[in-house]
């Protein structure tokens, strides 16, 4: 047999230019998702898209020949979020028999480094606590945002709060605008 | 279940239901909706390619740090090879080397055992194989 086999990957140098020529709505596109996958991670939105495209440079991760830059890149960002909400998953004490909840945030070893302060910041369940609170007087946001997170079906959002389709939206629309300006640390 | 896994899934669900319309919106759409959370779009444009030129700028130098490092390691690993051979065969080494690149009279002397100690004569091999005239095995390119 002759010939070489297909490329399955981007080098390092195509991935770059590739990520170069990307327009600038596509470049928008990135930074409101980073802005979202860095929620409850410890990232800021701009240091998780930079970690997930250094790591694709140094060939740590590799993005499909087959696959759009902005996808690729989304789903290296949710990766790598996810592992730094694993890591606190693991290293977060439980909550005692009495259901003692001050010990949440709280460590073993009482250890104060930047990673565990870092860690430390990650409350997930103050963070959704928080999101719904920014939309405790927008009851069609607050429905969406609800939804959403326990996995319901557009129609059972829309009926729950009697939404027309244009209704639903410009809630949707609140709730990406409100959730991108949010601040958490 | 857990209820920091339940809270993760929770989050996890609406994020991905957020990055999900990102896909769905215009071009319009999205430099809209920018606008409104980021400021004017062509700062926030020019702000987001200069993240994405340190990124490859920091990405790129670590690779080629690590490059150096395989390279070095490589090479440490070459000259040991190099240093097994018995005496014989790297002075037979030295030999077909300075034949094959018009008797170069160092060499030769060296090759004839006339003044050198062999750790001078791995000092020369290591020479060659960092010139690219010999490979990791002694082989004359």
């Amino acid at each position: 047999m002759t010939g070489t086999l297909p490329r399955t990957h981007l080098g390092a140098v195509e991935f770059a230019d590739a990520l170069r020529a990307l327009s600038d709505a596509d470049f928008m596109r990135l930074r409101k998702k980073a802005t979202f996958r860095a929620l409850g991670s410890g990232f800021e939105g701009d240091d998780l898209l930079s970690e997930a495209i250094r790591r694709t440079v140094e060939g740590l991760r590799k993005c499909p020949v087959r696959v759009s830059i902005v996808t690729f890149l989304d789903n290296a960002m949710r990766s790598i979020a996810d592992g730094e909400r694993e890591k606190y998953n693991r290293e977060q004490p439980s909550a005692n028999a009495d259901g003692d909840d001050d010990l949440v945030g709280r460590y073993p070893d009482n250890s104060s480094s930047p990673e565990d302060a870092a860690i430390a910041r990650i409350d997930l369940e103050k963070l959704l606590n928080r999101i719904q609170e920014i939309f405790h007087d927008d009851a069609q946001a607050l429905a969406i945002v609800m939804g959403d997170s326990e996995g319901w079906s557009l129609e059972d959002v829309r009926e729950m709060e009697g939404m027309s389709e244009a209704q639903y939206l410009a809630a949707r629309k609140r709730v990406r605008r409100a959730i991108a300006k949010m601040r958490w640390s | 279940m857990n209820k920091r896994r339940d809270d993760r899934q929770k989050l996890d669900r609406l994020i991905d239901s957020l990055s999900s319309d990102i896909d769905r919106l215009s071009d319009k759409a999205v430099l809209e909706e920018a606008s409104e959370v980021f400021g004017a779009i062509d700062i926030a444009v020019k702000q987001t390619r200069a993240v994405v030129e340190e990124a490859l700028k920091v990405g790129g130098k670590s690779r080629l740090d690590l490059a150096k490092q395989d390279l070095a390691a490589y090479r440490v690993k070459s000259a040991e090879n190099l240093k097994r051979l018995p005496l014989e065969q790297k002075l037979e080494l030295l030999r077909r080397f300075a034949q094959s690149s018009g008797n170069d009279a160092g060499i030769t002397m060296a090759a004839r055992n006339e003044t050198n100690t062999e750790g001078d004569i791995d000092g020369l091999l290591e020479d060659l194989f960092d010139l690219g005239a010999i490979d990791n095995e002694g082989n004359v390119r």
